[in-house]
Parts: structure tokens; C-alpha cells; sequence
């Protein structure tokens, strides 16, 4: 058991990571709105018409690759270190580039000839950065014991000991 | 008292010139005689954006003091508000008004103002022509609706059985039609635009290579050795109106034509005019217009592609039109 201020400060770290996950999360649909409305020419610019174009994709790329979605999850929520997390993202690209080439046009998708590299690029970045960012946001919140943020003056945390009477 | 014999030649010029505005009273009272309100009704597709980019620049100022558009959602909706008068200016599919018309409804046809806007939809390369459907799944809605039954008449034409040669999936709507046909379920789909634009665009975002694979205009053409026009819907207008303002039709006309062509040379911004009346994204709308054939063609020019259409969609006994064509009073 930890003192109650170091219990205290790594629930105030928890709640900055958490924060920071659900940034990134607004900062990938905000691409992701963008990308829809450029790519589709969705002018004049209607704000939640794009987001609706945006989520049906996301929709039809989740209902025909969920299970590399899950796993990509998964893999996420299990690695410790945040940069391993984050270097997942383009082994996970790059392995949905990989199973389009074999499955997509069986599934109705188009193939990699027609998409372009740069098409099928744009097309799974976002796509394979959500469950991994969904899975480490579930470390976060359940799986990591972590480390108390320090105080704003930059003083040392205290020890849980030296405060012991 | 004064004689008749009094009267000189400046009696007889003040009396004219007192008489000069009983003379022009007519036309001053056909001055006066404005529409209060212009309301027009439209579905929520390619035509009615015309009538609110019309309604929106101020098309009618001279013949009405105010105008509107309004979508009605289902054909239901149309109908009732036909039969009840709060609908006196409405587009209407050609066929319906051709029957309401046949059954002693007082409505007559202005103008044609779409000359198709029907596809078969799909991202399978290898489907180009109605011919090569065969074996393949497709989604169909409308069913007994005019859509349906010119899809049915191309593929007897070109020798599929419906039954037997390829596999059709009914839908509610084109909008279900289109959700069929990204989620994978069928190889194709019958859709009428907005629907197709809207397939397109969600299948680009997925990776998906949606395309108008069949223009059903163009397949009707080659079928009907004709010009590849379906002169779906147009301006149909109750008798009621027509007594109390008839004088204003040319006027109406002439503002739809012009707002036609100014439609169709900056569809953005007729789209931003249109998307609070229909309901109906703007992108979505803007997108949709170059496909969706729009003209204003008055209704006496387009009878002879109206009658075509009729005739083969309505079957040897065309019970879908009441078994006879609608005579000269119908076209306006």
C-alpha cells in the first residue's frame, strides 16, 4: 500500500495519460474529417456531413477487418513501454496494407493497383491507429502501475517512509 | 343644367383623360392580382434543388410576393397533400401524375424537369452493361414503382430472367440499397441519385471503388431505339391554380429555366440555396447534380419521350396509368 499523496499522484498521472490518449483520439478524427472531405471532394464543407462520411468508412473498415483490429488491441494493451506502442502503429499499417493485398478485393475492396500505395496508406493509417490507441488507453486505465507525477515546483516526490511518524 | 349642345372640345378632352384610368383598369387589377405565397413542393432529390435555388434568387419577386419549397418525404405525403389542396405546385414523378390525372384528378404536367437520374451502381469491374448482371447479386428498391419496372424491362430485353439468371435482393429504399451494396451483401445495386452520389463517396472513403456502372438512361435509349432520356418527373399543377393564377405559368417557367441553367453551371452554390429545404447535405446535393440530368423542358415538348416511357413501363394494358395514355389536356 502507498501513502496517500504518492496514491494521489499516480492517479494524477493516470489521468494525464488518459487525457493524452483522448487528445490524440479528437486529433485522429479531426484528420480524419479532413481527409474524408478533401479526398471526397465533400464541398461546399458541412462539418457533419464529412464526420458521417468519415465514421461510415471507419464502419465498413471495421466490419470487414475486425479481427485484426481486435488484435492490434490487444497487442497494444499488453506492451509496457508507450514508444513500443507507438511503434506498433506502422507494423500495424503496414500489416493491413499487407492483408488488403491478399483479401481486400475479395471483400469488395478495391484493389491495391487502383488504391496506389499513397491511397492505401491514407487509407489504414488512421484505421490501425485507433485500436492501438484504444488499447493502450485500456492499459492505462487498468493495467499499468504507474509512476507518481512530480510536483509542479520540481521538488522530489516524498517518500512514503520519511513521512512515516 | 347643361346641354348636350354645350359640350365643347375641352369637355370631351377632360372627360377622356378622367375616363384614362377606368380604361387601364384591368391591367391594374391584374397588377394587383399577386400570388400571396408561390409554394412549391419536391422530393428530396436532383429536381427540387432547382426549384429552391430558384425560390432562394428570387426567381418569382414578380409575380409573388413570397416563395418556398418544401420536400415532401414519401410519395404518401404527396398525395395526401395533393387530394387535401395544401399541395397545388408539386414535382411529381411523370407516371403518377399521368395516373392521377387519368382518374379525374384535376392536375396537368408544366414541364419535365429531370431526364433520368437512374444507375446500377457497383464496385465490381466486370459489370458494365445490363448483360452482364447475369449471375450476380443486385438490390432493388422501388418495387413496383417506375425504377423497378424499367430495370425488369431492360433485363427481359437483354434476355435475363429475373428469377432465375440473377440474384435480386429488395430494399426499402435507394438509401438501403446502397447500404447493401457497401457492406459487400450484393454485387450491385439499382439506385437513383442522390443515393448513387452518396454510394460513391461512402465506398472512397473505405477503399471501396463504387461507380455508376449503368446509366439506365442510356440503356433505355439503346432499348427504345430513342434518345437516352427518362423524363421522370416534372412540374405538375392543380386545375385549382391554374383558375386563380394561370397568367403567372409563363413566368414560372421562364424562372425554372433560368434557374436551371444556373444550376447546373455552379452546383455549390445551388446546393447551399437547397440543403435547409431538402433536408439534404450540401456536398452531397453538389455532387449529385451533374448526374442527375436536370432540364426544363415544357411538358408539350417532352410528349412524345413522356409517351414512350409510359407506354413500356405501363405494360400492354397500362392499369399503372388507368389502360390509356393521358390525353392533350394534360400537357401544359
Amino acid at each position: 500500500m502507498g501513502h496517500p499523496q504518492a496514491i494521489s499522484g499516480r492517479s494524477r498521472s493516470r489521468t494525464v495519460r488518459l487525457s493524452l490518449h483522448l487528445l490524440a483520439l479528437i486529433g485522429l478524427f479531426a484528420v480524419l474529417i479532413a481527409q474524408a472531405t478533401f479526398t471526397g471532394g465533400l464541398w461546399p464543407f458541412d462539418l457533419r456531413f464529412s464526420a458521417l462520411i468519415a465514421a461510415g468508412g471507419i464502419a465498413l473498415l471495421a466490419i470487414a477487418w475486425w479481427p485484426a483490429a481486435l488484435a492490434f488491441a490487444v497487442i497494444a494493451a499488453l506492451v509496457r513501454r508507450v514508444r513500443w506502442r507507438l511503434a506498433l502503429w506502422p507494423l500495424a499499417v503496414l500489416g493491413m496494407v499487407g492483408l488488403h493485398a491478399a483479401f481486400g478485393p475479395g471483400l469488395g475492396f478495391a484493389p491495391l493497383g487502383t488504391l496506389g500505395l499513397a491511397g492505401v496508406l491514407r487509407l489504414y493509417a488512421i484505421p490501425a491507429a485507433l485500436p492501438i490507441l484504444a488499447g493502450s488507453a485500456l492499459r492505462e486505465a487498468f493495467l499499468t502501475n504507474s509512476a507518481p507525477v512530480p510536483p509542479a515546483d520540481g521538488a522530489a516526490p516524498p517518500h512514503p517512509k520519511r513521512n512515516t511518524p | 343644367m347643361t346641354s348636350i349642345r354645350n359640350i365643347d372640345r375641352r369637355a370631351i378632352l377632360l372627360g377622356a383623360l378622367a375616363a384614362a384610368p377606368a380604361l387601364a383598369m384591368p391591367g391594374l387589377l391584374r397588377a394587383q392580382d399577386r400570388i400571396a405565397t408561390l409554394a412549391f413542393f419536391g422530393p428530396p432529390a436532383g429536381p427540387s434543388v432547382t426549384l429552391a435555388h430558384a425560390v432562394a434568387t428570387n426567381r418569382f419577386a414578380d409575380i409573388a410576393d413570397a416563395a418556398s419549397m418544401t420536400a415532401w418525404r414519401s410519395p404518401d405525403e404527396l398525395r395526401a397533400g395533393l387530394t387535401s389542396g395544401g399541395i397545388a405546385l408539386s414535382i411529381v414523378p411523370v407516371q403518377a401524375a399521368a395516373n392521377l390525372y387519368n382518374r379525374g384528378f384535376p392536375i396537368r404536367l408544366a414541364n419535365v424537369m429531370t431526364d433520368g437520374l437512374l444507375y446500377v451502381a457497383t464496385g465490381d469491374d466486370g459489370i458494365n452493361a445490363i448483360a452482364d448482371l447475369r449471375g450476380h447479386s443486385v438490390a432493388v428498391p422501388f418495387r413496383g414503382d417506375t425504377p423497378e419496372i424499367l430495370f425488369s424491362q431492360l433485363l427481359a430485353h437483354n434476355g435475363l430472367n429475373p428469377e432465375t439468371d440473377l440474384r435480386i435482393t429488395w430494399a426499402g429504399s435507394p438509401i438501403e440499397a446502397m447500404q447493401l451494396l457497401l457492406a459487400g451483401r450484393v454485387d450491385a445495386a439499382l439506385t437513383a441519385e442522390p443515393s448513387t452520389t452518396a454510394a460513391v463517396m461512402a465506398g472512397r472513403q473505405a477503399g471501396k471503388d463504387i461507380r455508376r456502372a449503368i446509366d439506365l438512361q442510356a440503356a433505355w435509349g439503346e432499348m427504345a431505339g430513342a434518345a437516352p432520356v427518362l423524363p421522370q418527373a416534372g412540374l405538375a399543377i392543380t386545375q385549382g391554380i391554374l383558375d386563380t393564377h394561370g397568367d403567372a405559368l409563363p413566368a414560372i417557367l421562364a424562372g425554372i429555366e433560368a434557374a436551371t441553367a444556373e444550376v447546373l453551371a455552379d452546383p455549390a452554390a445551388a446546393a447551399s440555396d437547397a440543403t435547409d429545404a431538402l433536408g439534404m447535405p450540401a456536398p452531397l446535393l453538389a455532387a449529385s447534380v451533374p448526374h442527375s440530368n436536370l432540364v426544363a423542358r415544357p411538358a408539350a415538348e417532352a410528349r412524345a419521350d413522356i409517351e414512350r416511357m409510359l407506354s413500356a413501363m405501363s405494360g400492354a394494358d397500362m392499369a399503372a396509368i388507368d389502360g390509356r395514355l393521358p390525353d392533350d389536356g394534360f400537357y401544359l
